[in-house]
């Protein structure tokens, strides 16, 4: 399937008006591409279950003439800093020491070839979000510079761009040494498609930590895909949690290119009655001595489906790797539906690699424990959801957004 | 049915995944009495346990169960733990993910709630948890473990323990608590159960061994085997039991 055939009027999104000069030839360079090129469909095993029928015309961006920032935030409790991003249009940014924030529209041209990053997966909707940019960011974390709140990017559209196809781009580079916390929060009120790319840069002993919470609108539909690059001994920590949207999936890819670098991810995709949640890890252990941590769960309500596709790479000098994946699938309903596909490509023989995957529903002796305590049936059966996220919200208990983090999940388990 | 009856279990028979298990149980429990239940294994001491707390899978096929004069089998086991009755589970089960404080405190409230009474506040509801576990001499760093999650069998009857004496029920149903403890656990649990023992509140007491009703003194004993009782006395029957074993009522049943 070609754009073509997605949106009648694709012309116009090739129309939009260019981002900057400085990354001018670059989106060109995609729009030349696009129209020839295929969209992912079925037959590519990564988007393999995609309901891409669902897929709705796609409607270029006109950026809404007045944004309203948002006071009810949750993070407007928290002790952090913030990004506040409304339909694509800027609101405010925090001023954090050492750190630089720059709009991708403003980015000279050393940033701009930074922000040109081609990934190594590479697919239309990657073309398409280089082609089509409407809004994002570089983040410049100076090299020793450890930031001691976390950032969050409040990443929202309201019903002024309903219907209409946004394509975002973040970019964060961490210097040596240097130390970042992001959460990134995206929600919406109306029936959009936002199409976004991370690209992660993290240089030698850097630590950073992302938190991702997507909260879209049930009629919503969300891609993300995500870029993590690691240098020696640098630290991620990579959270994805979907918790909306009619469609969404949320890919990831974690480079270990430096020697002693570590991983962990964790996530839980929670789809409810007609949804569709695709969780996608990729890990490329490139050189020896790398390890990663992989704890990702999904609850899938009746008539639900979810989708877990985690790839482990390593690579024939990765010796003394150390991957460790594990997926589990609860269903809460007889119709519910869980597809897990570990897969593992293994190129080192000195190295530990582990993966497990289980699916199953409610247990019924967990249930009568609680029920016999005078605990309510749907009570306990929320209990037991958000026992078995917890997994996988453990990690992020010190994050400011873990109440918030808890309490969405406990709601979404509560909510059919 | 006379009224002052607490359980009035009448020719009860149940059966679990096409297995009969009970067949035709009788047994009336009036309020503040002890009764001990001893028998082989596999005899349907659990299977007794698990019909009065209400376990969807054991099903009752013929007989009645009247609790506080009301058909007992009409409720669901939330509404037999709210009206009062405890089981402590022979093999309590294992809930990761779920915290063991959260957990009570849900219990605990969800019963005030369903008797009209407000739910307690977080604060308060860690004081008195504590100081039961005070009473138990159990170390209050189980309460922030997930509930029963890599707990030993001996904490895990200890933390069954501290749910009763949380909920405080009318009909505390022990099965086989004091299998797996130790012998100062077997002291501070008996002292628990009979701190909780008045004139109003009953325990049925299912144990393979004599030695618990050296400490929880019971006021009958009965000896339940292929899915009835067969045999009924007072304390030295258990006596008698732990001399003689279970052949002897083989034969004059
Ligand atoms: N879920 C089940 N499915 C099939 N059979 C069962 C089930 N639960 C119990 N039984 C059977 O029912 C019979 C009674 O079991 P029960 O657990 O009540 O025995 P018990 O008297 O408690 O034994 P023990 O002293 O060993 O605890 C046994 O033969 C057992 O195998
Ligand atoms: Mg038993």
């Amino acid at each position: 399937m070609q754009v073509a055939s997605f949106s009648p009027n694709w012309q116009a999104l090739l129309d939009q008006p260019l981002i900057s000069d400085a990354l001018a030839s670059w989106q060109k360079a995609a729009r030349a591409e696009l129209p020839e090129l295929r969209f992912p469909s079925r037959r590519d095993e990564a988007w393999r279950y995609v309901p891409h029928r669902r897929v709705p015309k796609l409607k270029p961006y006109a950026e809404p003439s007045q944004v309203k920032p948002r006071y009810d935030h949750p993070s407007l409790e928290w002790d952090v800093y913030r990004l506040q991003c409304i339909d694509g249009v800027l609101i405010s940014s925090d001023v954090i020491k050492g750190v630089r924030i720059t709009p991708l529209s403003k980015c000279d041209e050393e940033q701009s070839r930074f922000v040109a990053h081609e990934l190594s997966e590479k697919d239309a909707w990657i073309r398409l979000n280089q082609a089509c940019l409407t809004h994002g960011f570089l983040i410049e974390v100076d090299a020793g510079i450890k930031v001691e709140k976390p950032l969050v990017i409040i990443d929202h559209t309201t019903s002024q761009v309903a219907k209409q196809c946004l394509n975002a781009r973040y970019v964060i580079k961490l210097g040596e040494d240097a130390s970042f916390d992001v959460i990134m929060h995206q929600s919406s009120d109306s029936d959009v498609l936002v199409n976004t790319v991370s690209v992660i840069d993290l240089g030698q002993r850097a630590r950073f930590s992302s938190l991702r919470i997507q909260q879209m609108h049930s009629e919503a539909l969300c891609f993300h895909q995500q870029e993590v690059i690691q240098g020696d001994c640098s630290e991620a920590h990579l959270g994805q949690f979907l918790l909306g949207a009619s469609v969404s999936r949320d890919a990831v890819h974690v480079v270990l290119q430096g020697t002693e670098a570590r991983v962990e991810l964790s996530g839980t995709a929670f789809p409810r009655t007609g949804q569709f949640a695709n969780i996608y890890s990729h890990l490329t252990h490139g050189v020896p001595h790398t390890s990663a941590k992989q704890q990702y769960r999904s609850i899938v309500h009746d008539k639900a489906q979810s989708v877990f596709y985690g790839r482990v790479h390593v690579l024939p000098n990765a010796q003394k790797t150390a991957s460790y994946q594990h997926n589990a699938n609860l269903l809460l309903g007889q119709r519910a539906q869980a597809n897990s596909k570990p897969e593992l490509e293994i190129y080192a023989d000195d190295v530990i690699c582990s993966h497990g995957s289980t699916t199953g529903q409610l247990a019924d002796d967990q249930l009568f424990y609680l029920r016999s305590r005078g605990i309510p049936e749907n009570q306990a059966s929320a209990l037991l959801v958000d026992g078995f996220a917890g997994v996988t919200t453990d990690p992020w208990k010190d994050s400011p957004a873990y109440d918030f983090l808890s309490d969405a999940i406990a709601l979404r388990g509560k909510e059919e | 049915m006379s009224s002052d009856l607490l359980l009035d279990i009448k020719n009860v028979c149940a059966s679990v995944e096409e297995k009969q298990v009970l067949k035709g149980l009788s047994l009336q429990i009036k309020p503040g009495e002890v009764h001990a239940i001893m028998g082989p294994n596999g005899a349907g001491k659990s299977s007794l346990s698990n019909v009065l707390a209400g376990r969807d899978a054991f099903k009752v096929t013929d007989g009645e169960i009247a609790y506080c004069g009301e058909d007992l089998l009409e409720l669901s086991p939330e509404e037999r733990a709210h009206k009062g009755i405890f089981m402590a589970f022979q093999y309590p089960v294992e809930i990761p993910g779920v915290n063991n404080l959260y957990f009570m405190r849900s219990a605990f409230n969800a019963k005030r709630e369903a008797n009209g009474e407000e739910p307690m506040e977080a604060y308060p509801f860690m004081m008195k948890v504590q100081q039961l576990c005070g009473e138990l001499e159990m170390n209050p760093d189980f309460l922030k473990r997930a509930l029963n999650d890599g707990f030993s069998g001996g904490e895990k009857k200890r933390n069954e323990m501290l749910q009763m004496m949380l909920l405080e029920p009318k009909l505390a149903i022990l099965d086989e608590t004091d299998s797996g403890l130790d012998i100062d656990a077997l002291r501070v649990i008996s002292n628990a159960v009979n701190s909780l023992r008045n004139t109003e509140r009953s325990f049925l007491v299912v144990t393979h061994y004599q030695r618990l009703l050296d400490y929880i003194k019971p006021d009958f004993v009965h000896v339940l085997a292929n899915g009835k009782i067969v045999k009924s006395g007072d304390a030295s029957l258990a006596l008698e039991l732990e001399e003689k074993g279970y052949a002897w009522i083989n034969e004059e049943v």
